[in-house]
C-alpha cells in the first residue's frame, strides 16, 4: 500500500526527464526530482461548524423568548423575567450557540448572552466553568465571524461580575491558545483605511483588548498566566 | 380607570385625588391612610389620569438627551411614554446609577431588557415623537 501511494505521488514533466517527489522519500533523493513543498499545516484553517444543541433547544421551542421577526431593532422579548431564569441550564446554552453563523441562531444566541449576562450579576460567577467549553469550541473554529463575537463577549464577561475575571484564570489554558495564534492577524494596508477597527472586526486589535481587559479584571495573577499562554503579550498594568 | 400597584389602587379615583391636592380635604383623608402610601397612590393616580389623557402636541427631536434615551426605549416597548406605561403597568424597573429605563413589559406580556449605557443611536434619534400635554 505504501509504495503505491508513493509511486503515486510520483509524477514525471518534461517527457518524464523531471519527477516531482515528497521530501524524506527515496525518490526524492533521486537525480531529476524536484521536492515537493510540505502541506500546509492548516493553523488558520476554518473548521466545518457540527450542528449545535442551541438550534435544537431553539427549534424546539425550548427557549423562553419570543421567536419573532419584526422591525424593532436588535430585541429580544423574553417571556419570563430573566432574574427568574435558571442559569445553570441556559447560560451555557446560549454560549453553546456561539458557534452558529446563520440566521436567526446565531442573533438569537448573541444578544441572549448579552441580555443574561448585562443582567445577572453575581449570579454568573458559579456557572463560568460551564461556559469554558463552549468559548474554546467557538474559538477553534477559526471563523473571522465566530471569532469576534466570543472576543467581544469575554469582554462583557470580566465586567459583568465582580469576581468573573478571576473566576477565568485558571480556564486561560482552554480559551487563550488560539488567541496567541491569531493575536497578530492585522492587517498592513499603509496609509488606506481599514474599515474594520471602526466595525470592531479587526481580529488582532480585539485580541489585544480582551487581553487587556483580563489583565485588567483578573487580579494579581492574570498576568502571569497570560505570559505563559502567550508571550509576546505586554501588560497594560504594570507598566 | 385601571392601575396594576396593587388591590388597594383599583378603588381610588383619580379625578378625586387630583382635585383633593388642590382643595383642603387633603389633611383629613391623610389621617386616614399613612403619608408615604397616600403620596404613592397620589402619583400613580395622577398618572393615571394623565395617561388617560390624550397628549396635546408632538415634537421631533434633533439631537440626543436624556430625555430621549427615556422616549426611545418606551417606545421601542410600544408604548407611548413613560405616562401611558404607568397607566397600563405601572412602576418602571431603572437602573441604578444611570436612571436609564432596565426592563419593560410589553402590552402582549413579554420582557424587554435594556442596557445600562445609552441605546438610542443618532441614526434613531429623529425617529422618536416626544409628546407634550
Amino acid at each position: 500500500m505504501e509504495v503505491a501511494k508513493r509511486t503515486q505521488n510520483l509524477t514525471s514533466k518534461r517527457g518524464g526527464k523531471e519527477i516531482v517527489a515528497e521530501a524524506f522519500t527515496i525518490q526524492s533523493q533521486m537525480k531529476n526530482v524536484k521536492v515537493q513543498n510540505p502541506p500546509k499545516a492548516g493553523a488558520f484553517m476554518e473548521q466545518p461548524g457540527k450542528p449545535t444543541s442551541f438550534r435544537k433547544f431553539y427549534e424546539r421551542g425550548d427557549f423562553p423568548i419570543a421567536l419573532e421577526h419584526d422591525t424593532k431593532g436588535n430585541k429580544i422579548a423574553w417571556k419570563i423575567e430573566i432574574d427568574k431564569l435558571d442559569y445553570h441550564h441556559y447560560l451555557p446554552l446560549f454560549f453553546d450557540g456561539l458557534k452558529e453563523t446563520t440566521h436567526p441562531y446565531e442573533f438569537f444566541a448573541r444578544q441572549g448572552v448579552h441580555d443574561l449576562l448585562e443582567h445577572g450579576g453575581n449570579r454568573i460567577v458559579s456557572v463560568i466553568p460551564q461556559l469554558i467549553m463552549p468559548i474554546k469550541e467557538a474559538l477553534n473554529l477559526r471563523n473571522h465571524k465566530v471569532i469576534c463575537t466570543t472576543l467581544k463577549v469575554l469582554q462583557h464577561l470580566v465586567v459583568s461580575a465582580d469576581l468573573a475575571g478571576e473566576a477565568l484564570v485558571p480556564y486561560y489554558r482552554q480559551i487563550l491558545p488560539m488567541l496567541n495564534t491569531f493575536k497578530n492577524q492585522n492587517l498592513n494596508i499603509g496609509d488606506g483605511i481599514d474599515y474594520g477597527q471602526q466595525k470592531r472586526e479587526n481580529i488582532g486589535d480585539l485580541i489585544q483588548e480582551t487581553l487587556e481587559a483580563l489583565e485588567k479584571h483578573g487580579g494579581e495573577d492574570a498576568f502571569i498566566n497570560i505570559k505563559y499562554m502567550v508571550p509576546t503579550y505586554e501588560s497594560s498594568v504594570l507598566n | 380607570m385601571q392601575t396594576s400597584g396593587g388591590q388597594d389602587h383599583l378603588c381610588i379615583n383619580p379625578e378625586i385625588y387630583c382635585k383633593k391636592i388642590q382643595g383642603t380635604s387633603v389633611r383629613s383623608n391623610s389621617s386616614v391612610l399613612p403619608q408615604r402610601k397616600y403620596q404613592r397612590h397620589l402619583s400613580i393616580a395622577m398618572a393615571t389620569s394623565l395617561g388617560a389623557r390624550k397628549p396635546t402636541s408632538i415634537q421631533r427631536p434633533k439631537r440626543w438627551s436624556e430625555e430621549v434615551e427615556e422616549a426611545y426605549r418606551l417606545q421601542l416597548a410600544g408604548y407611548r411614554d413613560a405616562l401611558e406605561y404607568h397607566s397600563v403597568k405601572g412602576e418602571i424597573d431603572r437602573w441604578p446609577k444611570s436612571g436609564y429605563i432596565k426592563k419593560l413589559q410589553r402590552k402582549d406580556g413579554n420582557y424587554y431588557y435594556y442596557n445600562r449605557s445609552r441605546e438610542c443611536a443618532d441614526k434613531d434619534v429623529n425617529k422618536i415623537k416626544l409628546y407634550g400635554y
